[in-house]
């Protein structure tokens, strides 16, 4: 197996990127990994790695990289809106495409925002033949508000008391200026665009076979019927619930694995691995 | 400003992978700064905190490395703690001392420096504090929120909060005594009684008899003290120049203050020229808002521009 980090161009930014390579020349596939948003991906960055590994001794290529604006892309964090989070996945697709056979079957996976992401993208790749959804965002109008709690937080930490509310805060990004959350800068496209996305609206247009993995503590399995209706809306679409901590945000164990969902994970993948 | 990706080995054999920023100019500056990853949040640090200062210095003629210690980030190796807490003990042991080494040999025979400047945040600045007393090469150490205890699960740390500390949850309790949810938390059990207690306990105490000093405490008390730090400072600040930067609401300022500050200020004061302590007012441990990471990034260029001759 082979880790090599390297910059390819984005449409303006040089976006970083690792490959992972199986050292057989077997290759069973390839996979693009899709980071989550924000603190998430610092968060989960250990489980992405040890994923492509697991997927590399098994046989299969993985490209992970970073959007412009984050990790170690060129950009700043306002640049990162979804639809130029889109546009750095056909980018990376293409690069994934020109390091492996031709004809080999691709994948995407994604995680939270990345999962959201990695479903949108599959929607006009026409040679992704699997999508991997790990608890993935179905409504981006939650999610951003969520986003916008996370200023509110910073502002009650600081201040004892919110003095620009969600109003505020919008009207702010209207008028040209940037939200911080959680230390990274959201523009008014980047919220706008996140809001209006909404995976459950219609069926999917993906022919592509598909996991939605929804990751939650036994004792509390948050959003299942959303996730097999979700899952329902593919042509060959599988839901499963994975037993794990939300590792995507900080809690007391140390997350460098997911044993259970990369269970789910494999499980699922297995047939077509071996069948390529 | 131009970036490359690198890998490099360790002591072990295993592969670190890093970003190198090579300033602009033909002449950069002699001494290269290497910014060592906080904990898990690898190279890029809490919101790009290091992409964004490793610019930022490029962009002053510095030539920067970030990188991935063995285990975290894109690196080889493993982390095997399965507790947060207790890979953070083994970070403020010195865990990652020769992977900075490591990255000081390769820069050394990359680019033919001989000495450093280490700079990072928490368990970034922790390891550089503890490389620096070990490795002559380092020249000076940029320090954002230093954490001088050792953290772990069999350390119940409730146990040694600091009178700043009590006073920070105090202010945070008491902002959120109108809000129904920090309410539902504290009936449905989630809430920190432990800490609770104390703060309550901490205010109670004050008000009916006198506190015993911090010296006293820690004579009456085996603590959570990092027992590395007192030696490893002193041994950088006799002969090199140290920054200190701290978030005014980051909660490990009041416990340098309390727990390393005043039981050695006599060491600190012996070596005052050379060690300089900032203050951003109002900043959290990773100073989050843009006006507190710049006012950070500020303190830092200022103090490279007047404090360390490169």
């Amino acid at each position: 197996m082979t880790e090599t980090p390297f910059f390819f161009p984005g449409r303006d930014r040089e976006l970083f990127a690792v490959l992972h390579e199986p050292t057989s020349t077997s290759a069973g596939g390839a996979f693009l990994f899709c980071a989550p948003y924000g603190e998430e991906k610092l968060w989960t960055h250990l489980v992405y790695v040890s994923f492509a590994r697991e997927l590399a001794r098994r046989g299969l290529t993985v490209l992970r990289f970073d959007y412009r604006g984050s990790g170690d892309s060129e950009g700043d964090s306002e640049e990162a809106t979804p639809d130029a989070c889109l546009e750095d996945i056909r980018n990376a697709l293409g690069v994934l495409r020109e390091r492996c056979a031709a004809g080999v079957s691709l994948g995407l996976l994604g995680l939270r925002f990345g999962a959201t992401l990695a479903a949108l993208a599959a929607e006009t790749e026409d040679d992704v033949r699997q999508v991997v959804l790990w608890h993935p965002i179905l409504r981006g109008a939650p999610y951003a508000q969520e986003l916008l709690r996370m200023n509110l937080a910073t502002q009650i930490a600081q201040y004892r008391e919110v003095r620009e509310d969600r109003d505020v805060l919008v009207k702010a990004m209207k008028d040209g200026r940037t939200v911080n959350v959680d230390g990274y800068e959201m523009s008014l496209a980047g919220y706008e665009q996140m809001g209006a996305i909404d995976l459950l609206a219609s069926p999917r247009r993906s022919g592509a076979r598909c996991l939605v993995a929804e990751v939650a503590p036994r004792s509390r399995p948050a959003a299942g019927a959303d996730i097999a209706r979700f899952a329902a809306l593919y042509a060959e679409g599988t839901a499963v619930l994975s037993v794990e901590e939300p590792f995507w945000k900080e809690i007391k164990p140390l997350y460098a694995r997911a044993e259970r969902l990369f269970a789910d994970t494999l499980g699922w993948m297995e047939p077509v691995s071996h069948a390529v | 400003m131009r970036c490359e990706a690198v890998t490099f080995s360790n002591r072990d054999g295993l592969r670190l992978f890093g970003i190198v920023h090579l300033p602009q100019t033909r002449r950069p500056r002699s001494v290269p700064v290497i910014l060592l990853s906080p904990g898990i949040k690898s190279r890029v640090a809490p919101h790009r905190l290091y992409v964004k200062l490793a610019r930022h210095l490029a962009s002053l003629g510095f030539i920067v490395l970030r990188f991935d210690f063995a285990g975290l980030g894109d690196s080889e190796g493993s982390v095997r703690e399965t507790a947060m807490a207790d890979f953070y003990g083994t970070v403020q042991s010195g865990r990652y001392v020769d992977d900075t080494r490591a990255a000081m040999d390769w820069m050394q025979r990359e680019y033919g420096t001989s000495k450093f400047i280490l700079a990072g945040l928490c368990g970034g600045a922790i390891t550089g504090l503890l490389a620096g007393a070990r490795d002559a090469r380092v020249d000076a150490l940029i320090a954002l929120g230093l954490p001088v205890l050792l953290d772990s699960r069999d350390i119940d740390s409730t146990r040694y909060l600091t009178v700043g500390e009590l006073k920070q949850w105090r202010e945070g309790y008491k902002s959120k005594l109108a809000d129904p949810k920090s309410w539902l938390r504290l009936l449905t059990l989630r809430s920190n009684y432990r800490v609770i207690f104390r703060a309550i306990a901490d205010w109670w105490n004050k008000r009916s008899s006198p506190r015993p000093t911090t010296a006293q405490r820690l004579q009456q008390d085996v603590d959570n003290f990092n027992p590395l730090v007192p030696k490893a400072f002193e041994a950088m600040v006799a002969n090199r120049r140290v920054l200190l930067v701290f978030g005014e609401a980051d909660r490990l300022f009041p416990i340098y203050d309390e727990r390393l500050a005043r039981p050695y200020s006599a060491m600190l004061k012996r070596h005052a020229d050379r060690l300089k302590l900032q203050v951003v007012p109002g900043a959290n441990h990773t100073f989050s808002l843009k006006g507190w990471e710049e006012a950070m990034r500020g303190h830092v260029e200022a103090w490279l521009e007047t404090h360390v001759r490169v």
